[in-house]
């Protein structure tokens, strides 16, 4: 009895034991993870931080200094490059481990070993799409230069490093949560990390939808409703720049060729709102008569955040800026002589050709009037628990057949039994640019570190001391003829094929133009003037045109008044088209809240502040008008993966062609026009705000509607920041829209002494129990700047240095 | 009493170095070696883990200005950060508790034989 009572008590301990030390379904291992011991109290961090610290490290060839500011920002001093890169990888990982290891698992497709089968769909998109042989790619171009090597091999060696202290008790946060452990950390990663960016920038096709317009619609809609070129642009390279190079000839266009339907298709593309903004300014106006640069790159607002500050000084370098965690360098950011900043080019580098098997086997495909082999690979995809999946992709020589078979596809503009060929699939070495940019001294060095860089191909905005200022759309951009990869393309046609490189000299550039200034916000790279076919459609052309105007009219330029304009929120969209829809509106027909609005419209300056309530009512109501006039044709419901028309088509639309047969919806029996859509998405635009929100009032106001959130990588509530009180939105030059913004806000005035200013939403820790997880956000909120501590020793103003750490060697 | 002292002490500093469940091995053997009572077993276990942890817990809480513990307290849909804090020592005091009950109940049947 006495037995029986002592094995039953030893059976329910042993079984809330192992049920406290094992993760069900999302819910971690509640015993591990709640210990004290163990557990996630261990990263309660304390804000106070150790004022000097040292620490003796294998690897290490000769003592680092590195100097932490107010915002714990690392301030590195080495005596060589292997121990400066060792530095940034170890104080990396140091403060974002979790981050760079779940990104480089997620680009190779490798979330299920994490959390199990529901990552199976989204790891075989990443497999299927080539991630992880893109890497490889990149990896071997960079291990073949001496410079970018080390780089990597001295990274990798930080970041092991720091991973090699760790015991499950000092693992982050999310590990323990998540319930595994970090591995090894490898230059394929580094290589990895690369690809996401290419992905998030460089990721976007619209080639399936196009051609199923093309199909459904004829070439004289496409022509007419999808046109090659704006017709309201301000582009990059100013038009009337003059060429200082003699164009390549370039390919012939080869027939017409249509591709067949394809509708098998899924979600999960990158959005399309990523963007940014960079100008520079030259000397004579700015208060200091020296050039000023500003960049802002818009990326999704998460925690921990997208970028990391550092300054790197070594003999031969002293850069200041910030850097992708899992990567080495500076990737925006300024030294003693020269700053520079990207944005992102929409440049079509990405199309898809249809593939022609010769049989079931799939060993053989159709190209240049013969059989070819292909290429098998199998991804074998591991699974948390144990299983393994295994997965063949077909390789011909434009690239991997993403979906080989009709099956629900991961993202909808991948088109069924097409090759994809995509510039993040070749050999590059991008690392070798930020190389030389970090060490760049003049505009020269700068052009010389650009010829490097493939993908994804960048704006790269410059300024110096020596006052010039410059602006490359640049990377590796294939010479097509013109709208070549609108459509998807004939896979076996030799005419299809990309058939050679714009010359890196050749690409768009512009040099101390007339007018002071350069700018871009990702729209068109250079005007019809341009011998080369880059993409026919680019991001809106909203923030450029007015952070042109804005540049234009700015005289005597401070930091502040680039911060400024950094922060402006000025719409374009309603500026242009507000006007005419109030216009199309019959006032008699509105209830009392309809005439409210009505008249709070009138009234607007067309500025997106948080507290106004006019783009609220404005970007519900043309979202809706946009889809009473386009949804019938082009929308879901057709059954087809399509698209709408673009705004600068649509604004045409509305504003010169009252009579277009577009505004007709083809499932009623009546024939509407513009007024009839404009009165109906009005009424039904504050119908619906007015359910949402009550009575029109505070609750309307712009920044409570937008409710712009930072969220933490893996979407942990409590993690994160709801409803943050910021303006700006989509196509504003502050571009905070609900879930993507200004990712870094820099500021640069070149002179005899450097001044930089920046902020990011959120912090320089990765720890969420870490006060300076999110310490920046607030300053971010306020579109204030901090200034930059930039250092020439580390005897240099120690003063405002709250911690310092020695590295050692062995 | 004296169960549970020990168990405070030894089981703490254990935790600092092994596994969380060591806690249930050093309450099972104290409790074998000293309980004199079911129920005293294990409030004795209870006790001492359920103090060790939140003892603990606390001065974590207190040294973050209870920034994480919000955040993990929002996670879980707990109403309150402090409830945290409760369910931290609660649930180690189960365990520690359970395991003393555990080792008297076999003291017994040993020492009946």
């Amino acid at each position: 009895m006495k037995w029986l009572r002592a094995i039953l008590s030893l059976i329910i301990l042993l079984a809330l034991v192992y049920a406290l030390n094992t993760k069900f379904g999302d819910v971690p291992p509640v015993g591990k993870f709640l210990s004290p011991f163990t557990g996630f109290w261990q990263q309660a961090e304390s804000k106070d931080l150790a004022a000097e610290e040292e620490l003796t490290l294998p690897g290490i060839q000769d003592n680092v200094t590195i100097l932490f500011d107010k915002s714990r920002i690392p301030h590195v001093f080495a005596q060589n490059d292997q121990d400066l890169y060792f530095a940034q990888g170890y104080l990396t990982a140091r403060d974002r481990l979790w981050q760079m290891e779940f990104q480089t698992h997620a680009a190779a497709g490798r979330i299920s070993e994490i959390i199990g089968s529901k990552a199976i769909d989204f790891d075989r998109f990443q497999r299927r799409m080539g991630m992880v042989y893109g890497a490889q790619q990149s990896l071997a171009g960079m291990m073949a230069e001496p410079t970018t090597r080390t780089m990597l091999q001295s990274y990798t060696a930080g970041v092991n490093a720091y991973i090699a202290q760790l015991s499950p008790k000092t693992y982050p946060l999310e590990y323990k949560l998540l319930d595994y452990a970090p591995e090894p950390w490898t230059p394929l990663k580094c290589a990895l990390l690369l690809k996401v960016m290419a992905y998030d920038l460089a990721g976007r096709s619209n080639d399936l939808r196009m051609i199923n317009i093309l199909r459904k619609y004829g070439p004289e809609v496409v022509k007419d409703l999808f046109p090659n070129y704006p017709f309201r642009e301000d582009p990059i390279v100013p038009v009337g720049t003059e060429l200082d190079f003699k164009p390549l000839n370039i390919p012939a266009a080869p027939e017409n060729f249509m591709a067949e339907f394809s509708n098998k298709v899924l979600e999960k593309e990158p959005p399309a709102e990523l963007g940014s903004n960079n100008w520079a300014v030259a000397g004579n106006k700015t208060t200091t008569g020296f050039p000023m640069l500003a960049n802002d790159p818009h990326l999704q607002l998460n925690l921990p955040s997208i970028w990391y500050q550092v300054q790197l000084v070594a003999p031969g370098v002293n850069v200041y800026g910030v850097s992708i965690p899992g990567a080495p360098g500076i990737i925006i950011g300024f030294n003693k002589e020269v700053s520079w900043g990207v944005t992102n080019v929409d440049a079509d580098v990405m199309d898809w050709y249809q593939i022609k098997f010769k049989d079931a086997t799939k060993k053989e495909y159709f190209h240049d009037n013969q059989w070819k082999p292909v290429r098998q690979v199998i991804e074998k995809i591991k699974i948390r628990g144990g299983a393994i999946r295994n997965d063949t992709v077909y390789y011909t020589h434009h690239g991997p057949v993403v979906y080989d078979r009709p099956e629900e596809v991961f993202n909808k503009q991948t088109p069924v039994s097409h090759a994809m060929r995509w510039i993040a699939h070749d050999k590059s070495n991008e690392l070798r640019t930020l190389y030389l940019l970090n060490r760049a001294h003049n505009y020269q060095d700068f052009q010389e570190a650009l010829q490097y860089w493939v993908a994804p191909a960048q704006n790269f905005v410059y300024a110096d001391v020596h006052q010039d200022i410059a602006l490359w759309p640049n990377g590796k951009f294939p010479l097509k003829w013109k709208t070549q990869g609108k459509f998807t393309l004939d896979g076996s046609n030799k005419t299809h094929d990309w058939q050679g490189w714009i010359p890196a000299a050749q690409n768009p550039h512009v040099k101390n133009p007339a007018r002071g200034f350069v700018s871009s916000a990702n729209q068109f790279s250079a005007g019809p003037d341009y011998p080369y076919y880059i993409n026919w459609e680019f991001a809106p052309a909203d923030r450029g045109i007015r952070i042109n105007q804005r540049l234009a009219a700015m005289q005597k330029i401070s930091p502040d008044s680039m911060r400024g304009l950094q922060n402006d929120n000025f719409n374009i969209n309603a500026q242009t088209v507000l006007p005419t829809l109030l216009a199309q509106l019959d006032k008699n027909k509105l209830n009392q809240t309809q005439q409210q609005a009505f008249l709070e419209l009138s009234k607007w300056q067309y500025y997106n502040h948080p507290d106004q309530l006019s783009p609220t009512i404005f970007e519900v109501w043309w979202q809706a008008l946009s889809k009473a006039i386009w949804d019938d044709e082009f929308g879901s419901k057709t059954g087809l993966e399509m698209r709408y028309p673009n705004r600068d088509r649509t604004w045409h639309l509305v504003l010169q062609e009252p009579q277009a047969k577009w505004y007709d919806n083809i499932h009623t029996p009546a024939k509407e026009t513009l007024p009839m859509l404009a009165q109906q998405t009005f009424v039904a635009t504050i119908d619906s705000l007015a359910k949402q929100h009550g009575a029109l009032g505070k609750k309307w106001q712009w920044a409570n509607h937008k409710a712009t959130s930072v969220q933490h990588l893996a979407k942990l509530p409590g993690f994160g920041h709801e409803n943050i009180f910021v303006g700006g939105g989509r196509n504003i030059v502050n571009a905070t829209s609900e879930r993507n913004g200004p990712s870094w806000r820099m500021v640069v005035a070149l002179g005899p002494q450097v001044k930089g200013y920046g902020i990011y939403p959120g912090g320089q820790s990765g720890n969420p129990g870490s006060f300076y997880y999110d310490n920046l956000l607030e300053t971010w909120r306020q579109g204030k700047l901090n200034e930059l501590v930039y250092l020439q020793s580390p005897t240099d103003g120690n003063a405002q240095f709250v911690s310092k750490l020695s590295l050692r060697k062995k | 009493m004296r169960l549970f002292l020990l168990l405070l002490v030894l089981s703490f500093a254990l935790q600092w170095v092994l596994p969380w469940w060591i806690l249930a091995i050093v309450s099972f053997v104290l409790a074998f070696w000293l309980a004199k009572k079911g129920s005293g077993a294990f409030w004795a276990g209870f006790g001492a883990i359920f103090l060790g942890w939140l003892g603990l817990s606390l001065f974590f809480h207190l040294r973050n200005d209870g920034i994480l513990t919000s955040r993990v307290a929002t996670l879980f849909t707990l109403p309150q950060p402090w409830l945290l804090l409760l369910v931290t020592a609660v649930v180690g005091g189960l365990v520690g508790g359970l395991a003393a009950l555990t080792g008297y109940f076999f003291r017994r049947a040993w020492v009946q034989k």
